[in-house]
């Protein structure tokens, strides 16, 4: 009977739902100033029944007739709930969250409203830098957030770009870098490619950030002081970059199409730096051995075995640079509904290098689901895979690397003659090694053809988040992100040209997988002391688990069949190399946090973290870090109540330690090893001395900044000053290398970074059809050492020294050209008073030039005109010097047989000239063109990084017709122009955060329109 | 509520400190690819992998697997770098090189890395046997051709003056060591010592990649004649001439034996040679890449004063080959024929050497020895025999070792030990085509990142050197 009766009961209310009578709502969501709000979730109270609002914060809902109330959402706002009562059309008004500073920031394992955030973070405007002709997001980095340096030098697709977060940090290269968090996890970052396979890189670099479609990114921000950073401990010290995925929203299902698409052409050198022509190239030849004194007949034979006069004017450069396409399309898709939020998406991104063989593509594929079980457990799950091909030139050896490979197309562009020809006449490849072929420096033509050298990597992110409220305020969470990296790398050298051609070939393949796997577990407590929720206290406490597990595979094969088709290692003769090794590293960590906050007045912040790696020595594996941040919202208090000019005014002031851990997985172990072998027997031996005591690198930062907006916040001014001191740095201490060795790492330098972030908004015009707004920043950075183990110490191009920029070039000071004689001179000493023209007689010295930049920034203006947007910014970049480590073979008469620059053409001729090229000799032994600051180029620079002007489609009739919520078209220029500010200068000034010119794929600007529609 | 409240935190903890709670070996990950030290040279057979170490050292670029080999022929006066170079030992052939030269703080470095590795096994506690005191035997004469190449690039030559400054010694691994120079007489005496071990510990002629008891007391012989010691280099010769059973390379055999890429079992010629195979060189940086034209840098070129020194009828000359470089004439060097597959190995001491020694060493005492002696080598060469005398006789003696040892390591060094200027063909920079014994540049300085590790070396550089 009971059950009879719920069963007509279920029926007689499907019957009711069935026949219930419905009516259309409409309406508008806005702020309290009346500017629309996008994308609030209107819902009916108690029911899944529900729309988002539009770009023009309208909203259609069809509701029953039962529905009483409308809950309204926005993200920053507070929900608002409006009776229905018989009303048909609604202008609803949110009232912001908070109601200056609104905005909602993300923070180490969390989120926190930016009126109470005490540290330093700037957050990137991600509609700033989305859809840009960059493959990664730290391509797209440069300008946009102060304080970071992100600077490229290659221009190969798909290279890293590294980036410094307030200046140089640690002593390492791969130590400096940041830490990057993607949904609250760690990953494996930057470069994971070999590096190194049988003597050649295989790939200049393989980076995974781009692997991630920057479209499917939600927020970035960049977490700078210790406040910010040292709840991630152990790996902060060089700041943070805190990545947010997308996530689905409530109603309606949203799609977004996205394409941009348009052409790369390089950059070419400037006009000094550019290869000299065939006429020129011989004028200068001649010259040299007349200066020489080489006799007439052997100047004749000379010339005529180098082609004078055989009518082959090849300009190499046009040769090997192209234009290239640029293309990506991205689609995706939100929506779901109270209970079940999605965000799905797919992308396709394509990018042509500049210089022959250098590509780029990737797709990716992304999933985010977000269910509520109930009011109290919901879990996250978000699944990101990304496939990527890279085709590259033989250029890369590192960052202070030189490039200088014989099949190097960006290399021989320069060193080739006019006179080699490319071609046979019958027009096929020329590789004959006569003086006309190509003996030295191969065919760039032949090797672009017929050798392969490619990377194909999967970088896959599974990130599982369950959170728990067990009361309120009292929350469990556990996240557990997986991070799968596979990379396959593979070089072909073909067996009848190029490298290893003696070999008949060669084929080295590379297979890197890396996992990683960072576990964590949370517990926020929020606290409300009074009713008001004005005086609140937030407490975190964590636990972190991260392991990382490399695991390699090598083969290395000479001796093909002499075809150049069939590549693969398979179709060769003898295997050289086959090996396989593993590398692992693992951290632990235990955090907690406390937030207490006052009348949105005043915050007080604290973190306490303690972690321990494997990285470090058995004695010393654990280490400490700690922060205290305070802020102070003055606006708040009663007495700028009256104030009219100032709409936002707060300071914040923080002071903390955080670790670095960036160093060799195993490195402070003494070890013994093998692979020391002799005759095919292994053989083995005492290899590293390690250090047990080894510990964390501490970074000390303090950091004191305000956030003021004046006349309505048409004047925002962000002001951050901070000082940080690298201690115990992790760094090479020199041993007397009578001990075998040439030094071990220790905890022994110390290095500090002091620098002022301004960054500036600012809205001049702002009336109804028209407004102007103006995005500036500016940060300059001193970085000094300021403590080494034992004095000086050589590091490559530049010398360690206590007082100076760690990046402080050593060498000699060059003193021009002698105006009598044409020799060139050098300053005897850092005085440089007294000069020579005998080269060895000079001293060398630290010449007063560093390649980290003195201060840097962008500015950008937008202007709107109606449905029209005109933006342009510019990155600047002063205060540095870039090495051209290669130019002597280009420049002087040492390497006569060689391609020349256009600045030998101002070469010394007579008494009287000016100039910095010394006479043209034959061979030349004074070696002018290297071993000093001549080779130093000013990197100063201005860049017009973007420029794009677009449309939005905004006739609502038509869009609704075709169900379209908006369409924006756009055209955009990228790297259009640049300025130099150096008298003499051969290439482009960015060169890498190192300062050296690696003869990589030429820099690109790029043209690209774009469309992007929502329906 | 309360309660309930302070329950759930209790079991919310315990929860989450039951997750939190790890493993403590979590943390101690052991490397997939090495061992701790202590437990790395426990057994017989440990020490032979060591030994393999030891030998692997000597295969550096920066001494076997090439520096060694041309800069003692391009800071003397055979081979000069082509107008079309890869920029490589540009400094030895201009004799500008500084300081900071990367191929002398290699040679410096590399060294001090082998004799760190010899060290560790002549110091194995492990009990004696026939096999440990072979092992032992070769390790000591391993670290005394080490010690041996550093005095005599970074100290003055033992005829000069021995009581000047040599190299640090180190016989022991200590790694906060911060040695001074060590007078050059310690460090010979040191090499003598070594030797000597060396020739009294080995049984076994494994083959001519490794050091046996002849190939030591040849090394002796040489030491011997570096000191100026002529009897005891003549006696060490003779020795290994008399006694070790090797046989000098004919004339027949002497292009097959240049071309031969594989250590030797025969006792044919070589003593002792550092082995490269097809897997374990040093690809681009391996010597033939320098010397070999097609196909290879081909940067270094025979000085064309060495090579109008070959009779035509002598078979040394097909080693030779004329052609046409950078637009000029030039003669190329084929001593070092294999670049693929087994690479060239480099020979370190050949039995035709112990001939040119027991010749100098007789000389002037034994004249007819000394003639002797140098027309073993002259007759296996298809040259016309030396018939000099007097003077004329040793002029004749040092040609024929660098006709015969040329590409090898030994010309600048001869010059040293002879005290002799150097006087460089045409085809040197103008610059740098004489280079008198007392130009400070034919002594290596103390590298630059010595100095900086090691204060108590800091004030012991080479004269002329800042």
């Amino acid at each position: 009977m009971k059950k009879l009766m719920l069963m007509l009961t279920l029926g007689l209310l499907t019957i009711t739902s069935a026949f219930a009578q419905t009516r259309q709502l409409t309406g508008r969501v806005t702020d309290l100033k009346g500017v629309a709000v996008a994308n609030a979730s209107v819902v009916v109270k108690g029911t899944k029944i529900g729309a988002n609002t539009g770009d023009d914060g309208s909203f259609k809902i069809t509701v029953p007739t039962t529905a009483k109330t409308l809950v309204v959402k926005s993200i920053n706002y507070s929900d608002a709930e409006v009776s229905i009562g018989t009303k048909t059309n609604f202008t609803i008004q949110l009232e912001s969250s908070s109601q200056q500073l609104e905005e909602v920031v993300v923070v180490g394992y969390g989120t926190q409203k930016r009126s109470n955030v005490t540290a330093s973070i700037s957050k990137v405007d991600m509609t700033k830098i989305e859809n840009k002709p960059f493959a990664s997001l730290d391509q797209m980095l440069q300008g946009a957030a102060p304080g970071l340096q992100a600077t490229s030098s290659t221009g190969q697709p798909g290279a890293v770009t590294p980036i410094r977060i307030r200046g140089v940090g640690s002593f390492s290269y791969g130590g400096a870098r940041p830490l990057y968090i993607v949904d609250g996890a760690q990953i494996n970052d930057g470069d994971v490619s070999n590096g190194n396979g049988g003597g050649f890189s295989v790939n200049p670099s393989t980076n995974v950030l781009a692997t991630i479609n920057s479209d499917d990114i939600e927020s970035v921000n960049i977490l700078k002081d210790a406040a910010a950073t040292s709840i991630y401990g152990s790996r902060g010290a060089n700041g943070v970059i805190v990545i947010t995925t997308k996530s689905g929203r409530a109603g309606k299902t949203q799609f977004r199409f996205d394409t941009e698409v348009g052409q790369n052409t390089p950059i070419l050198p400037p006009a000094q730096g550019y290869p000299v022509d065939v006429n020129d190239y011989f004028q200068l030849y001649k010259e040299g051995l007349a200066n020489s004194g080489v006799s007439a007949a052997t100047a004749a034979a000379t010339l005529a075995s180098y082609g004078y006069g055989n009518g082959v004017a090849i300009d190499w450069f046009h040769l090997i640079t192209k234009p290239g396409a640029q293309k990506q399309y991205n689609i995706s898709a939100s929506g779901g509904d109270a209970k079940t939020k999605f965000f799905a998406s797919a992308g396709y991104f394509f990018q042509d290098g500049t210089s022959l063989k250098a590509d780029f593509q990737r797709v990716t594929g992304n999933l985010k689901v977000t269910h509520n079980v109930n009011d109290k457990l919901s879990f996250t799950t978000k699944v990101s895979a990304g496939s990527t091909l890279q085709n590259s030139i033989l250029a890369s050896d590192g960052p202070g690397g030189s490039g200088l490979y014989f099949g190097n197309p960006a290399y021989v562009s320069y060193v080739l003659r006019p006179t080699q020809n490319p071609y046979n006449p019958d027009g096929t490849l020329n590789i004959s090694s006569d003086n006309l072929g190509f003996p030295g420096h191969y065919n760039p033509l032949y090797i672009a053809q017929n050798d392969k050298r490619w990377l194909k990597g999967l970088n896959a992110i599974a990130n599982q988040n369950v959170e728990y409220k067990i009361l309120p305020g009292l929350k469990f969470s556990t996240t557990i992100n997986m991070q799968y990296t596979l990379n396959e790398e593979y070089q072909f050298n073909n067996p009848f040209h190029g490298d290893n051609s003696g070999a008949s070939g060669e084929g080295v393949s590379i297979v890197t997988r890396a996992f990683l796997t960072d576990l964590i577990n949370q517990l926020d407590y929020h606290y409300d002391f009074n009713k008001a929720k004005r005086f609140y206290a937030d407490f975190k406490l964590g636990q972190e688990a991260i392991k990382s597990a490399t695991y390699r595979q090598i083969g290395d094969v000479t001796g093909f069949p002499p075809r150049t088709d069939l590549y693969y290692s398979t179709n060769a003769a003898t295997s050289t190399n086959g090996k396989s090794v593993g590398s692992d590293y693992t951290f632990q960590g235990y955090f907690t946090n406390a937030t207490v906050s006052l009348l949105d007045k005043y915050t007080l912040y604290g973190s306490f973290r303690r972690d321990g790696s494997s990285r470090f020595g058995v004695n010393n594996p654990w280490g400490n870090f700690w922060s205290v941040g305070t802020s102070w919202n003055v606006l708040a208090e009663p007495f700028m109540q009256n104030n009219k000019t100032i709409s936002a005014f707060k300071i914040h002031a923080s002071y903390g330690t955080n670790g670095n851990a960036e160093i060799g997985n195993y490195t402070w172990r003494p070890s013994y090893a093998f692979g020391y072998n002799y005759n095919g027997v292994a053989g083995g031996t005492f290899n590293n001395i390690g250090n047990e005591s080894l510990t964390w690198e501490k970074n000390n930062q303090a950091d004191i900044g305000t956030n003021i907006s004046f006349f309505d916040n048409r004047i925002n001014l962000n002001v951050d000053v901070y000082k940080r001191n690298t201690e115990g740095a992790l760094l090479n201490q020199n041993l007397s290398r009578t001990t075998g060795f040439t030094g071990y790492i220790n905890n022994v330098g110390s290095m500090q970074n002091s620098g002022l972030e301004i960054s500036v908004n600012l809205v001049p015009i702002k009336v109804k059809d028209f407004s102007w707004e103006i995005n500036a920043s500016y940060t300059a950075n001193k970085n000094k050492v300021t403590r080494l183990p034992s004095g000086d110490q050589l590091n490559g191009a530049y010398l360690l020294r206590v007082g100076q920029p760690f990046y402080s070039f050593y060498t000699r000071g060059y003193a021009g050209v002698n105006i009598n004689t044409g020799d060139p001179m050098w300053y005897i000493d850092s005085t440089q008073i007294g000069s020579t023209s005998v080269k060895t007689k000079a001293n060398l010295f630290l010449v007063g030039k560093q390649a980290d930049p003195k201060y840097y920034g962008s500015l950008g203006n937008t202007f709107n005109y109606k449905a029209f947007t005109f933006a342009f910014d510019f990155y600047y970049n002063f205060g540095n010097y870039f090495n051209e480590s290669a130019q002597q073979y280009a420049m002087d008469g040492q390497y006569p047989t060689r391609g020349k620059y256009a600045i030998n053409l101002t070469r010394w001729q007579k008494p009287g000239d000016i100039t910095t090229v010394p006479k043209w000799l034959n061979a030349d032994g004074r070696t002018g063109s290297t071993g000093s600051d001549r080779t130093l180029y000013k990197g100063d620079y201005v860049r017009l990084r973007n420029i794009q002007l677009s449309y939005k489609y905004n006739n609502k009739a038509v869009l609704d017709k075709f169900h379209i919520n908006g369409i924006n078209i756009y055209a955009r220029g990228t790297n259009i122009f640049t300025k130099t500010y150096a008298d003499i200068i051969l290439s482009d000034p960015e060169q890498g955060i190192t300062g050296n010119n690696g003869q990589q794929v030429l820099p690109s600007k790029s043209v690209t329109f774009g469309l992007s529609v929502n329906f | 509520m309360k309660r309930i409240t302070i329950k759930n935190m209790i079991v919310t903890t315990v929860l989450f400190l039951s997750l939190a709670s790890c493993e403590k070996s979590f943390l101690e990950l052991k490397p997939p690819t090495s061992l701790t030290p202590e437990f790395a040279l426990a057994t017989e057979a440990d020490l032979q992998v060591a030994l393999r170490g030891a030998y692997a050292g000597l295969k550096s670029t920066a001494l076997y697997g090439r520096s060694l080999m041309v800069l003692g022929d391009i800071m003397a006066d055979n081979t000069y770098q082509s107008v079309l170079n890869t920029n490589r030992y540009t400094a030895f052939n201009l004799y500008n090189y500084t300081v900071t030269d990367g191929d002398v703080s290699g040679l410096w470095t590399a060294s001090y890395t082998v004799i760190l590795r010899a060290n560790n096994i002549i110091n194995s506690p492990i009990a004696d046997n026939a096999n440990i005191k072979q092992i032992k035997g070769e390790a000591y004469a391993i670290r005394a051709l080490a010690y041996y190449n550093l005095v005599r690039y970074f100290a003055s030559p033992y005829t000069v003056d021995p009581s000047k400054l040599g190299v640090p010694i180190v016989t022991t691994y200590q790694a906060d060591l911060k040695p001074e120079r060590a007078k050059i007489a310690d460090v010979y005496s040191l090499i003598n010592k070594d030797l000597n071990q060396a020739y009294s510990l080995m049984t076994v002629f494994t083959n001519s990649s490794q050091f046996s008891k002849y190939a030591a007391k040849a090394l002796q012989a040489k030491v011997y004649l570096t000191m100026g010691d002529k009897t005891n280099a003549k006696a060490a010769a003779l020795d290994v001439i008399t006694n070790s059973g090797f046989t000098a390379i004919s004339a027949a055999a002497h292009t097959g034996y240049w071309a031969g890429v594989a250590p030797r079992t025969d006792k044919v010629e070589t003593l002792l040679e550092i082995s490269f195979d097809a897997v374990a060189n040093n690809a681009f940086d391996a010597l033939s890449y320098i010397y070999l034209q097609s196909g290879n840098y081909g940067d270094m070129l025979c000085s064309t004063d060495l090579y109008n020194l070959f009779e035509t009828a002598d078979i040394r000359k097909s080693l030779y080959a004329s052609g046409t470089r950078g637009g000029l004439a030039s003669v190329f060097v084929n001593k070092y024929s294999s670049f693929t597959g087994d690479h060239s190995d480099t020979k370190v001491i050949r039995m035709s050497e112990m001939y040119l020694i027991a010749a100098e060493a007789s000389y002037p005492s034994n004249t007819v020895d000394a003639l002797k002696y140098v027309n073993e080598v002259t007759s296996r060469r298809g040259a016309t025999a030396i018939a000099s005398d007097g003077q004329a006789l040793l002029e004749d003696i040092i040609t024929e070792r660098r006709k015969e040892l040329a590409f090898e390591g030994e010309r600048y060094l001869d010059m040293q030990r002879l005290q002799r200027n150097i006087v460089r063909s045409k085809n040197y920079p103008s610059a740098a085509l004489s280079v008198d014994f007392t130009n400070f540049r034919r002594i290596m300085p103390i590298p630059q990142g010595e100095l900086d590790a090691n204060p108590n070396i800091k004030s012991q550089q080479n004269p002329g050197w800042f």
